[in-house]
């Protein structure tokens, strides 16, 4: 006979493992510091290309800048002006990622803690459900 | 009250055909974005055929919103290069900024990405916006700036194609200054602000505990909205035109409302197919939501079992509690026998 508070128990664990959960699993694999590491690796090369092609893409649709960038008099400024922009959208943007990183793995090692909770829990039912020490509740 | 017992009927039919109804929600949803898009622009015959568009709505709806929104950038870049090289670049280039300056932190929300644009189409440009601050955070804002930055690509795409027609190939400079002088980056920028000001401050209002909070920040939403295309048109000269837009705002206010008392206001769950298994049996189990039932997620079932306790025995209620450390080690046993 299966015991409906241990069936309960397991469809919960599944439901959580076939959901969300295993986002959760994926995450917590790496420590706090890696995972946030890997996603301010990920997110500099983002930015990296993202400014690249913002750069260039405002450049290309205002000629007018294009063409005064392309006076060697103007370049040493131009290349002043366009380091900044990257130095800070890059660090705003670094800055974001990280904040961003660091939730969703505290998040998800909350919802992992509460999960291997579980775990232990349902091998203590099944313990004593072996050892006949639980009745199965009315259900 | 009648509404009330319609919500409950349409939530009792979504907890039994949850996963039927969230792919053909997924498909229609993808199929009006993929019409759009070949409505704008339609430069390719091949990737403006409907058969086609059909198929790959049905494909990108069974992997998710991002699949969708993936295809649907596609498609623009896609339009965009048969148009010319210089502008497919400049489209993909505009699709690759959406994803990495947008999308990478709101990538629960790229279903308000996908409608949006439609909704502006439609001329209903504040239903999106209203609908995330009603029920999502204020980073979901992020997800609809980028169906804003979507239509704008495709509108300055459609308005500056006869132009960019007229130059030869391999002219990228008249390519380029077609598209330059086309685009519309003030109207984009006052849209932009007016999403997300109009998400943060619902957001902000439904948090209230107040009577009617709800609504009230329907109605503040709106107005919001308004405000935001005045003062761009008074300072940024854009070129909204007013007596359709406050039309169309009223008509989302009321449509936010219906979407308020129809379905925002219930608590939809799903229904699941779950495959798990013990030592003894296989389980295939469905688990459908009881439509009045209080439980969803992790959380919400440990609130269930809180309340449901295991009867025990009075000699194992008097045993000492199973220490952690050996429960720990009986299930790395049982994983290892498995």
């Amino acid at each position: 006979m299966i015991s409906p508070l241990r069936l309960k128990e397991m469809i919960c664990l599944a439901s959580f493992e076939d959901g969300k959960g295993e986002k959760d699993l994926r995450i917590c694999q790496y420590s706090r510091a890696d995972y946030v590491a890997k996603s301010l690796v990920s997110a500099f090369l983002a930015v990296t290309v993202g400014d690249i092609l913002l750069i260039g893409l405002a450049g290309l649709l205002s000629m007018e800048v294009l063409e005064k960038a392309a006076y060697m008099t103007y370049s040493g400024r131009v290349i002043a002006v366009l380091l900044i922009f990257y130095i800070v959208t890059a660090a705003l943007y670094l800055f974001a990622v990280w904040v961003q990183a660091d939730r969703r793995y505290r998040e998800a090692e909350e919802r992992v803690r509460v999960y291997e909770e579980r775990i232990l829990k349902l091998v203590e039912f099944s313990d004593l459900e072996e050892s006949g020490e639980m009745e199965a509740p009315e259900t | 009250m009648y509404a009330a017992a319609f919500g409950e009927k349409l939530k009792s039919i979504y907890a039994r055909w949850a996963v039927v109804i969230d792919f053909a929600a997924r498909f229609c949803m993808a199929l009006a974005l993929f019409l759009w898009i070949r409505f704008m622009t339609g430069f390719s015959p091949l990737l403006s055929s409907v058969p086609l568009l059909a198929a790959m709505a049905f494909v990108s709806a069974a992997f998710g919103s991002m699949t969708v929104l993936v295809a649907a950038c596609a498609l623009i870049a896609g339009q965009a290069f048969a148009l010319s090289y210089a502008a497919g670049a400049a489209a993909a280039a505009v699709m690759l900024l959406i994803f990495i300056f947008f999308i990478r932190f709101a990538p629960d929300d790229s279903a308000a990405a996908l409608l949006l644009p439609v909704t502006m189409q439609f001329g209903l440009p504040a239903v999106v916006p209203i609908a995330l601050g009603l029920r999502r955070r204020p980073l979901s804002a992020l997800g609809a700036v980028s169906g804003v930055l979507l239509y704008y690509t495709c509108a300055l795409l459609r308005d500056t194609a006869p132009m960019i027609a007229q130059a030869d190939r391999g002219d990228y400079e008249a390519v380029l200054r077609a598209l330059s002088s086309g685009a519309r980056v003030s109207d984009m920028l006052v849209t932009s602000l007016a999403v997300a000001g109009t998400v943060l401050i619902v957001y902000a209002i439904r948090r209230m505990e107040f009577r009617y909070a709800f609504e009230i920040s329907i109605l503040f939403g709106g107005i919001v909205w308004m405000m935001f295309i005045l003062i761009g048109n008074s300072v940024l000269l854009t070129r909204f035109d007013l007596i359709p837009m406050t039309v169309g705002t009223a008509a989302s206010v009321v449509a936010g409302m219906i979407l308020q008392i129809l379905f925002l206001r219930l608590e939809y769950r799903k229904s699941r197919k779950l495959r798990f298994e013990d030592d003894d049996f296989y389980y295939y189990v469905r688990v459908v939501p009881k439509v009045t039932g209080e439980v969803s997620g992790l959380e919400d079932y440990e609130r269930l079992f809180e309340e449901e306790q295991p009867r025990v025995t009075p000699d194992a209620a008097e045993r000492p509690k199973i220490d952690n450390e050996e429960l720990k080690r009986k299930l790395e046993d049982s994983l290892r026998n498995l």
